[in-house]
């Protein structure tokens, strides 16, 4: 056939298969973005993987799907050909409508599984498998461990792999967990064809060498990394800060006083939100699910006074499925909706068109307040708008000097300007994660029936991704699983399940490998409007704020642990325990010379700027901004660290195996003992520094992963010198 | 161009251009290029009038043309003499299959006979009227009986009994000349039924005319045949036989064992016609590159129909093979593509004050922004931009103070809402002018001096 006569030089839109280009003509694209330019002619001219970072919204997935669909559309069937791995049941479905569309011209079939797919479509594609196929990691456990006689017929002929969203999985449990999946369906691919490639999604990562490594376990310069530059968005952002009155002197009401303060600069946040957001559609991030509802009804409540229709939606992960969609939806809409939202919406959920994105409290992490960002000006020549909202605790009543620095406003701040920077945090994945080595003994062990030890290793340790579990400790995590009765010998020395084992794996939440709580089904009237921990679960004719609407609970229903609740007046904010990521020492560093600095950066907003320049001055007074040690009276003093949340736990442990009582203070590290003995103490220690092991055992808690409880401390203590601490150097305790 | 324009033709252009079809007349107003491809086709109407047959496929893209050369053909071949029939292939009307989907095709040919004189169809009936009044009329004006008429028309008809079925096609002729003499008119509509293939079983046949059979699904293509020798027996040049939207077969029938059957119909057709074993028969088929070159459903997936489709090997580029059974519509040049606008906007104008409406350079930069969107080169087709030329002329008409460049400037940057963009800033909450500073954030600037609750530019 003739290849397009007036063109001279083959573009990477020639290159693409006929149908593929033809859906792109009829969707009108004027040109490819050059990221997806630059990535179809990686993809079609060699047999590298790829990695393709840019921005939300910066034409990834087509960057990846282009040249991915072109050259499955010659041979579709006889196998999947592409396994799509996203992190969200939404995102899928959203990519699920997006491939379908690219998919209009040529003969390839889009599949996805996740929890709400119904049973006959995943039969079909059992049955007769092709084209691509979009799952979630724990769907794809399912798949292993369920359809393992399918597999081979399902995954024989796969020719690439695409994950979504990778910074997402380069730390954590999931991280660990998918890195397992993929190296064990890999088995399934017939050998003798062109290798299965990877290709990985994601923004900006702090490290490249890290991504790479996880899309090619053991050969990282094969992966060709293509960067989107879009340098040119501008961002506007301002920081307000909010300080709390006074609580007035009445001591005998001084919970209650100091209850009312926090209630009243709450409300003046919500009053300011309603004001920035009412007239368009924005996204307000919020760092506990406690906040997003409260906040959501406040904001709504504004508008009511002002007699306006109410704006304000929420999107948390312990909100139903139809809430959830509901919010998703009428976002599409391109109504002027704000939706209040936890890390849930941080991802490339397709949402429409948000204009401004605000952050309430202060972020932790730059790559997630950089991820927040990037969900407004979406559009090109828009700009990128966000605004923080940020309360300066600043407690002058307070005699000791730390709490007068309002620690939330310079960490945004730090963030803040860090970003501005460009620099990101490094990802990184633990190594001795024990409950995530369990997840997968046992889910390989109900995949192949039974396994030897020696096999289980290659397979888990040596191919997959435990590299640092050698044989002497994968053997003692098996003999310590043997004892819970996980895993048991045959006598052929065969490793079948437990009856623990057995019953672990029946149950429901097996496929994920992080941890879910038990909780309680929240149901007004026959509506299921979500789900709430058992450990909070409000109690009968309590009041709670959730799904932005006010309730009351008429009845706790422990056996079927259900929640009734009915509409109510009174406001009452929900309580969620949940917790922050680990911030960077580079972050804490910033807030340091933030603080010793003498500027006062331009985003900041007069009360914000007024509280920075009051810091200073209480740092000035006190010397803080250095490190070293402060007195706080005679038996306490504050060791000034400015370092990040794994080096504080290390020194936390350091302190307490020497029998000084020390606390975590996010900037410092209170110890009950005066800055004198402690700086010889020290001094003397740096001497003969104790061992990592010896220090993770004065780390409490152990236990915060899903299978953690199995094991006995000693090998969580491996496992806590490993991942949670950091190497001590004698130089971490010059004071 | 021939002026001045029918106000029908004018109109019957224009709303059918505006609605991305073909128009039915007035063709030569607008057709521009594809000289070659039109004297290919050419050249098979004479084959066939020498008494031979001839098959063509017309192959483009969606939109490229090709209704619009069948329709130039058929023209044509009307003005030539010839009897036009013309389908569109639909998945309930195909070349070959059960259940009467076969025999629908036939009669949706048969219902569409025209001829020169009845050019908008239904002209089999008087095809026959015609030769029946005229073969009674010899014979009964030199003093002949009815039962001499009938002699006459079965001595006539027996070239065509050597056909399949031409006992039987003679056989209704007489029942339709004996409803004619009689004034039976039932009996005359009853036969022309039949030619039509409307009647779906042999009783009811049986039981109206006193045939033994009727026109089925298996005998689509005999009847085919016995129709262009009885055109061209009575006169006619020939039949040109039409069909549309063959792609329908290879990307709408999800059933490849019916895919083949259809293919297996299409190589009869074309072995026939291309062996010369027919008479009076053109064949016209018009599919979309898919349809053609597709391995796995088109009908190069079918091994015989691949080989003898297959292109020249020696043709391509700058050189053309038309000798071939495939006639591959090229995309219309640039300037085939103006002169075409160019003509659109002298019908739409009635070929007065035409740049007063819109200038030449406007066309120029309308084609300019159409080219621009990617694989254009490839897929842009002549429908298309028709489609929206006609919709740019009359929003020009009814808008006398629109401006053809804004609205020309506006289909390139359709994809961007600019208007949204436009309207917000007028709502904007942060009402206060935008600070314009650019760079790292630290400078020293008392923050009173942007409104406290604006937003501060950066560029990362």
């Amino acid at each position: 056939m003739d290849e397009s006569p007036n063109r001279t030089e083959p573009d990477a839109f020639t290159l693409l298969d006929q149908g593929v280009q033809r859906q792109l003509y009829g969707m009108g694209w004027r040109e490819l973005r050059p990221i997806q330019a630059e990535a179809i002619r990686a993809y079609c001219q060699s047999d590298r993987d790829l990695l393709i970072m840019a921005e939300t919204a910066g034409g990834k997935t087509e960057a990846a799907f282009l040249p991915v669909l072109s050259a499955i559309a010659s041979e579709p069937e006889g196998s999947i050909r592409a396994v799509y791995v996203g992190p969200l049941k939404a995102l899928i479905n959203d990519q699920f409508g997006r491939l379908e569309e690219l998919c209009s011209h040529i003969d390839v079939k889009v599949h996805r599984w996740h929890g709400d797919v119904s049973a006959s479509q995943k039969a079909a594609l059992v049955k007769k498998p092709s084209g691509v196929l979009l799952i979630t990691p724990e769907s794809l456990e399912s798949l292993l461990i369920n359809r393992t006689a399918s597999l081979s017929s399902l995954l024989g002929g796969l020719r690439v792999i695409v994950i979504d969203e990778v910074h997402a999985f380069l730390e954590g449990e999931r991280g660990l967990h998918l890195a397992s999946l993929l190296s064990r369906i890999r088995r399934y691919i017939v050998p003798g064809q062109a290798r299965t490639r990877t290709i990985g999604l994601s923004a900006t990562v702090g490290d490249m060498g890290i991504a790479q490594q996880y899309l090619c376990p053991g050969e990282p310069e094969r992966v060709t990394v293509i960067t989107g530059g879009d340098g040119s968005k501008d961002i506007q952002f301002r920081i307000h800060g909010y300080v709390k009155e006074a609580a007035n002197g009445d001591s005998a009401r001084g919970q209650n006083a100091k209850e009312n303060a926090d209630l009243r600069v709450m409300q003046r946040i919500a009053c300011d939100l309603a004001e920035h957001c009412r007239t368009h559609s924005n996204l307000i991030f919020a760092n506990a699910k406690g906040d997003i509802e409260i906040y959501a009804d406040m904001a709504n409540e504004q508008c009511r006074l002002g007699a306006l229709p109410e704006t304000f939606l929420v999107h948390h992960g312990s909100l139903a499925r139809e809430v959830r969609e509901d919010a998703e939806s009428t976002m599409k809409s391109g109504r002027k909706m704000t939706t209040v939202c936890s890390s849930t919406l941080e991802m490339g959920i397709d949402i429409g068109s948000v204009r401004m994105v605000c952050q309430i409290g202060a972020p932790w992490s730059v790559s997630s307040f950089k991820q927040r960002l990037g969900r407004s000006g979406r559009k090109d020549g828009e700009p990128r708008r966000l605004r923080g909202y940020v309360i300066c605790e600043q407690d002058a009543t307070e005699k000791d000097p730390l709490a007068q620095l309002p620690i939330d406003l310079l960490q945004t701040i730090a963030i803040c300007e860090l970003m501005l920077t460009g620099w990101v945090e490094p990802p990184s994945l633990s190594k001795l994660d024990l409950s995530t080595i369990t997840h997968q003994v046992i889910s390989t062990i109900a995949e192949l029936g039974a396994v030897g030890a020696e096999s289980l290793h290659a397979l888990l340790c040596c191919d997959g991704p435990f590299r640092a579990f050698d044989p002497i400790l994968f053997l003692r995590v098996l003999r310590e699983l043997g004892n819970a009765d996980i895993v048991e010998q045959c006598e052929n020395g065969d490793l079948i399940l437990g009856l623990v084992g057995e019953h672990l794996r029946s149950k429901r939440d097996f496929y994920a490998a992080f941890a879910s709580r038990v909780e309680y089904t929240l149901i007004a009237g026959d509506r299921k409007i979500g789900s709430i921990p058992i450990d909070t679960v409000p109690k009968l004719g309590e009041h709670l704020v959730f799904a932005a609407r006010r309730w009351q609970v008429a009845e706790v229903d422990s056996a079927k642990l259900i929640v009734h609740v009915v509409p109510a007046k009174k406001r009452q904010r929900p309580k969620f325990t949940g917790g922050v990521g680990e911030i960077h020492s580079r972050v804490r560093e910033q807030m340091m010379s933030t603080l010793a600095s003498v500027t006062v950066p331009t985003f900041l907003d007069a009360t914000a700027a007024d509280a920075l320049r009051r810091a200073r001055l209480i740092s000035k007074e006190h010397d803080l901004a250095r490190r070293g040690l402060v007195d706080v009276g005679d038996s306490r003093c504050f060791w000034l660290t400015w370092t990040g949340t794994k080096r504080q736990r290390t020194l936390v442990a350091l302190l307490t195996s020497m029998g000084i009582e020390a606390t975590d203070r996010r900037i410092a590290i209170e110890c009950r003992t005066n800055s004198g003995i402690l700086a010889q103490r020290l001094h003397a220690v740096r001497e003969r520094l104790p061992g990592m092991l010896t220090l993770a055992e004065s780390v409490v808690p152990k236990q915060f992963r899903k299978y953690d409880y199995l094991f006995s401390d000693a090998l969580l203590n491996e496992s806590l010198a490993t991942d949670r601490l950091e190497l001590l150097e004698p130089e971490m305790l010059l004071v | 161009m021939p002026n001045p324009i029918r106000e029908k033709e004018r109109a019957a252009i224009l709303s059918s251009l505006g609605a991305g079809v073909v128009p039915a007349i007035g063709l030569q107003y607008i057709q521009v290029g594809r000289k070659a491809e039109v004297n290919a086709l050419l050249s098979d109407l004479q084959r066939v009038e020498a008494g031979g047959a001839s098959v063509r496929f017309v192959v483009g893209r969606f939109g490229s043309g090709k209704s619009f050369f069948l329709n130039l053909i058929q023209t044509v071949a009307l003005e030539r003499k010839f009897v036009v029939a013309r389908a569109d292939i639909t998945t309930n009307r195909r070349l070959s299959g059960t259940g009467g989907v076969a025999r629908s095709l036939y009669s949706e040919l048969a219902k569409n006979f025209t001829t020169r004189s009845k050019p908008e169809g239904g002209a089999l009936g008087s095809i026959v009227e015609r030769w029946v009044a005229d073969v009674a009329h010899e014979i009964i004006s030199a003093g002949g009986t009815h039962a001499d008429v009938q002699k006459r028309i079965v001595g006539l008809l027996r070239p065509l009994q050597d056909l399949v079925s031409g006992y039987d096609f003679a056989a209704v002729l007489n029942a339709y000349y004996r409803g004619f003499s009689e004034h039976k008119q039932e009996l005359q509509i009853a036969a022309v039924r039949w030619l039509r293939g409307e009647y779906s079983t042999k009783t009811e046949a049986r039981s109206d005319l006193g045939v033994r059979s009727i026109i089925d699904d298996d005998s689509f293509y005999d009847y085919l045949k016995l129709m262009a020798a009885f055109v061209k027996m009575i006169g006619y040049k020939g039949l040109l036989v039409c069909l549309d939207e063959l792609v329908v077969l290879s990307h709408r029938l999800n059933n490849k064992a019916a895919r083949d059957r259809n293919y297996e119909a299409i190589l009869r057709i074309l072995n026939d016609c291309l062996q010369g074993s027919v008479d009076g028969l053109a064949v016209v088929f018009a599919a979309t590159d898919d349809c053609l070159t597709d391995k796995r459903r088109g009908l190069f997936s079918y091994e015989a129909l691949a080989t003898r489709l297959a292109s020249n090997r020696f043709a391509g580029g700058d050189h053309v093979d038309l000798s071939g059974p495939v006639v591959q519509l090229a995309n219309l040049t640039p300037e085939d593509c103006f002169v075409l606008l160019r003509n659109i906007r002298c019908v739409f104008c009635r070929g007065q004050n035409e740049d007063a409406l819109l200038p030449e350079s406007a066309i120029v930069a309308y084609l300019e922004s159409c080219q621009r969107r990617m694989g254009a080169a490839y897929f842009q087709t002549p429908r298309e931009t028709i489609k929206d030329f006609v919709g740019l002329l009359n929003v020009i008409e009814q808008n006398p103070t629109a401006n053809w460049q804004q609205l020309i400037a506006n289909i390139k940057t359709n994809a961007a809402t600019d208007v949204e963009s436009v309207i917000k800033d007028d709502d904007n909450p942060e009402k206060a002018p935008r600070t314009t500073e650019r760079g790292r954030g630290t400078q020293t600037k008392p923050p009173g001096a942007v409104g406290n609750n604006d937003l501060v530019s950066f560029q990362l």
